[in-house]
């Protein structure tokens, strides 16, 4: 039973840093000391007419909304490549596709910093965009793959020999099935993406500030009711989306096939 | 096999494939061309073309080795202090319920989904000099001045530990899940106590998943860059924040550039590793 | 006193009683076999007297001693599982002498038991393989050295032979039956396959929704079936609805649908009027071409032969029943075909008259 007491401490100790900011979001001071003095909702105010931070959240919800598309539309036909046929230099197109989860991403980060100003591409929405795609695009093969591998190819293959043509084949007997594979990688790519600061931090401009970037930025500052608020915030959007998304997809079968990057 | 079989794969993944070299294999093999530039760094004009300036002045530079050193240590640390604590998790979960274990896992899970910059933050009001240890322990008349726990390696720790922890138990746990249950009950059926059973058969059949764990841990610890910045400040510094520095604020983009291949070369090592241990096995004989 | 007693021992799932008031007693060096269907409670049984269950009532004695309540290893049994569950990160020798060392024998004496033990189930050059790179015949020995060399009061034996393809089975049964008879251990297997129980054991406990249905020999569990559950899951029982006419001087008629009338040799608490069973082993159905004058003897037809090479099966249409015969095939030729009007018979002491009653 100390084993009980044990995992207990730590489920506690995972979610403390969490807990304290939103605790302390409530405080009436003006700076943030622990324990909060009070209760009040006038940083939540506050942080609401921040409208750097409302540009950064609709920022960063359209680039995650426009990569969780995007990986998913690519990553599908590159899992089914994969899951259903045996070509030569299949290992080495697998490897190539898992390669940006293994390299680390601040090594991304600046390579594609670097490459956009070389090609004078230069940062913009669509380069960021770009960076969180290649990241996030191995998630949702993997996932995509899982739930194909999963799959009797014989379903398919009988939906030809009842007379459906390939593409028909495919879309009737395979892509439903196939279809919580598919939320899983948009769910995944969605996420990652919208929580991703590393690539961020090298292709934000002054202009272009995701949410998470925008955070990070004011690190050098003292910490602010109203930063905490902000975070709070977030903290409340992903507890959300995880029990909007935990009936879709389980949160664990995710990280589980996603592996372990 | 009919032509159109044979092309099929490539017709499906081909463009993806085309897209990720451009966007993803260039920059990259771009970052090795340009880790051998060196650049003046008042015109920011290339001067050579080839040199291995850039590498001579990391691992011959007592400042850079040092990061080095830092970033090690640190990361060593955080593998054994997430090994310690995911252990026993693992081990709770891989026993408890159906029911309990769901809820478990979503909580050891989900702190993963919420961005590292905001988990970061939460430790600065835990361990910063007015927060929530500080502030316990003179609650408790245990210190007269706040701790210095704030811009520290022991911050860079902790915060690296809460975010790389759910990767080491769920690598443990799914070993765990391969043992089968009668070969601990076989122990204990031949006289072992439940300690002696673990100690001698659960223990060394879930290496697999303690070596799989710290390896990802070590390697995600060594290139990270967002939590030892916001925890260890310009006091602690590791070397993917030397490469940010190096690229952002020197813009000396070539020795950025060297620093990052020599984290990726760090990362690829271990992940050879990895792939060495897990996928084929170092105890060959032993292990399925 | 016997070697091994179960004394009203229960062990209850919510309200599902899987094992309910068993009571066994088991003497020095006898075999017993714990025969039924999945569910029936016979693992749960054997894993109560290993200690990985403690029961909700009833005592479970091992040479006397109430061992109900201590742990699985402060009991001194020796189990062969299912999966053989051998240490997978442990050579042969090693497993085998993982017992040994928890029981603190000294090196030596380690080393000779280990090399005896490999000895007897003739692995004794195998020593320093690791359990998968053995075969799945060979894993088995390696469990049974495993749970015999620590010298256990009782070895437990969980389905031992039925992760194994069937020739192999058949092979090891014959293996197994000498070790053990030449260790001369206490010993309880259970198993859900008839043969292995019957070829194994000296003693065979078929069980039933957690109870016992009869313990008794090979012979008599087979030949002497106590209950209409132990009639119809042993061999091959062909089961007739019927109703009993007459219950005179130890002999019970019994009709069936369409008039005819089956006489049985057997008693049973049935009296005339009760809806009942009339159950006939496939085996002691005979076919003939004419009436031999047994007391049960039928005219009927031939619907189907089945050549299975050493056996002849053969689905008899009896009006509205159907029979099943099962012959040895003994390559004299005359083999009945499909079509052909014949009598089946069979003696009055082979109908076994049972309450109607659920199939197994």
């Amino acid at each position: 039973m100390t084993l009980r007491v044990v995992t207990y401490t730590l489920i506690v100790l995972l979610l403390v840093p969490l807990a304290a900011t939103v605790a302390t979001s409530f405080t009436t001071l003006s700076y943030v000391t622990f324990p909060p003095q009070g209760f009040t909702l006038r940083w939540y105010g506050e942080a609401l007419h921040k409208q750097e931070f409302l540009d950064s959240f609709v920022l960063s919800l359209g680039i995650a909304l426009v990569t969780a598309v995007l990986a998913t539309g690519l990553g599908a036909p590159v899992a089914v490549a994969l899951v259903r046929y045996r070509f030569p230099g299949r290992d080495l197109v697998n490897a190539f596709f898992m390669s940006p989860l293994i390299l680390p991403t601040v090594v991304i980060g600046i390579a594609l910093l670097q490459f956009y100003n070389q090609v004078r591409i230069g940062s913009t929405s669509a380069s960021l965009v770009l960076g969180h795609v290649i990241v996030t695009t191995p998630y949702a093969i993997r996932l995509i793959a899982s739930s194909l591998t999963g799959l009797d190819p014989a379903i398919e293959r009988a939906a030809r020999n009842l007379g459906a043509p390939p593409l028909r084949a495919f879309r009737l007997a395979t892509l439903p099935l196939i279809r919580p594979g598919l939320m899983a990688g948009a769910v995944f790519a969605f996420i990652t993406s919208f929580d991703n600061v590393t690539i961020s931090i090298f292709l934000a401009t002054p202009r272009m500030v995701t949410l998470p970037v925008r955070i990070y930025n004011l690190w050098d500052q003292p910490l602010s009711p109203w930063l905490l608020a902000i975070c709070s915030l977030v903290i409340l959007w992903t507890v959300v989306l995880i029990a909007v998304v935990e009936r879709a997809v389980s949160v664990r079968g995710l990280f589980g096939a996603a592996g372990a990057r | 096999m009919r032509v159109s079989e044979r092309l099929a794969p490539w017709l499906l993944a081909g463009p993806v494939v085309l897209f990720f070299v451009v966007f993803f294999a260039v920059p990259v093999a771009l970052l090795f061309a340009s880790s051998v530039e060196r650049v003046d760094t008042a015109t920011f004009q290339v001067i050579e073309r080839f040199t291995l300036h850039n590498y001579r002045r990391f691992l011959f530079d007592r400042f850079y080795l040092g990061v080095l050193g830092t970033t090690l240590r640190i990361s060593v640390l955080v593998t054994l202090a997430a090994l310690v604590t995911g252990y026993p998790m693992a081990s709770y979960l891989q026993r408890a319920k159906p029911r309990e274990r769901a809820a478990l896992m979503l909580l050891v899970v989900s702190p993963l989904l919420v961005s590292l910059v905001i988990r970061s933050y939460g430790w600065i009001i835990v361990l910063g000099p007015l927060g929530l240890i500080n502030g316990v322990l003179s609650g408790l008349h245990l210190v007269s001045a706040p701790l210095k726990l704030m811009y520290t390696e022991t911050a860079v720790v902790i915060g690296l530990t809460h975010v790389f922890y759910p990767f080491m138990v769920l690598a443990i746990y799914s070993s765990l899940q391969t043992i089968d249950p009668a070969v601990v009950q076989a122990a204990q059926n031949l006289g072992a106590s439940p300690r002696m059973a673990f100690w001698r058969v659960t223990l060394p059949l879930s290496v697999p998943g303690i070596v799989a764990g710290s390896l990802i841990v070590f390697a995600l610890s060594v290139s990270s860059f967002v939590t030892p910045a916001l925890l260890g400040g310009p006091w602690v510094k590791v070397v993917a924040y030397l490469a940010w520095e190096q690229n952002l604020v020197v813009l000396d983009w070539p020795f950025a550039a060297a620093i990052s291949v020599i984290l990726l070369v760090l990362t690829a090592f271990v992940m050879y590793a990895y792939n060495r241990f897990v996928e084929r096995g170092w105890f060959a004989g032993v292990f399925q | 006193m016997a070697h091994l007693d179960l004394i009203g021992v229960e062990k209850h799932y919510g309200s599902v009683r899987a094992v309910d008031r068993v009571s066994l007693a088991i003497d020095q060096g006898e075999r017993l076999a714990l025969l039924g269907p999945s569910g029936c409670g016979k693992t749960t049984t054997l894993n109560l007297v290993a200690g990985f269950l403690t029961p909700d009532a009833g005592e479970i004695r091992i040479a006397g001693k109430d061992v109900a309540r201590l742990p699985p290893h402060k009991r001194n049994t020796g189990m062969v599982f299912q999966s053989y569950a051998l240490f997978p990160h442990l050579p042969v020798a090693e497993n085998v002498a993982f017992g040994l060392r928890m029981r603190r024998v000294e090196r030596p004496a380690i080393a000779r038991r280990v090399a005896e033990a490999l000895a007897l189930v003739r692995l004794d050059h195998l020593g320093a393989r690791y359990p998968r790179q053995l075969s799945g015949g060979q894993q088995q020995r390696v469990a049974l050295a495993r749970a015999l060399v620590i010298h256990p009061e009782i070895l437990l034996l969980d389905e031992p032979l039925s992760n194994l393809d069937a020739k192999l089975r058949q092979e090891m049964r014959m293996e197994l039956v000498g070790i053990l008879k030449s260790v001369g251990i206490t010993t309880i297997f259970v198993t859900h396959d008839q043969d292995e129980a019957l070829s194994l054991a000296d003693r065979v406990v078929v069980m039933n929704t957690g109870r016992i249905e009869q313990a008794g020999t090979p012979v008599e569990v087979y030949e002497e079936p106590a209950t209409a559950f132990v009639a119809k899951f042993l061999g091959e029982p062909n089961v007739l609805a019927a109703r009993v006419a007459s219950v005179a001087g130890g002999e019970i008629a019994c009709e069936l649908e369409g008039g005819y009338r089956v006489v049985s040799e057997r008693k049973a608490p049935v009296q005339a009027g009760d809806r009942v069973e009339v159950i006939v082993r496939a085996e002691r159905v005979r076919l003939a071409r004419a009436p031999s004058g047994l007391p049960n003897s039928f005219p009927a037809r031939l619907e189907h032969v089945m050549y299975l090479g050493g056996d002849l099966r053969y689905l008899v249409r009896l009006g509205p029943h159907r029979l099943i015969a099962v012959e040895k095939n003994r390559g004299d030729g005359d083999v009945p075909v499909a079509g052909q009007a014949l009598h089946v018979e069979w003696p009055a002491r082979e109908s076994l008259v049972a309450a109607a009653g659920p199939r197994p």
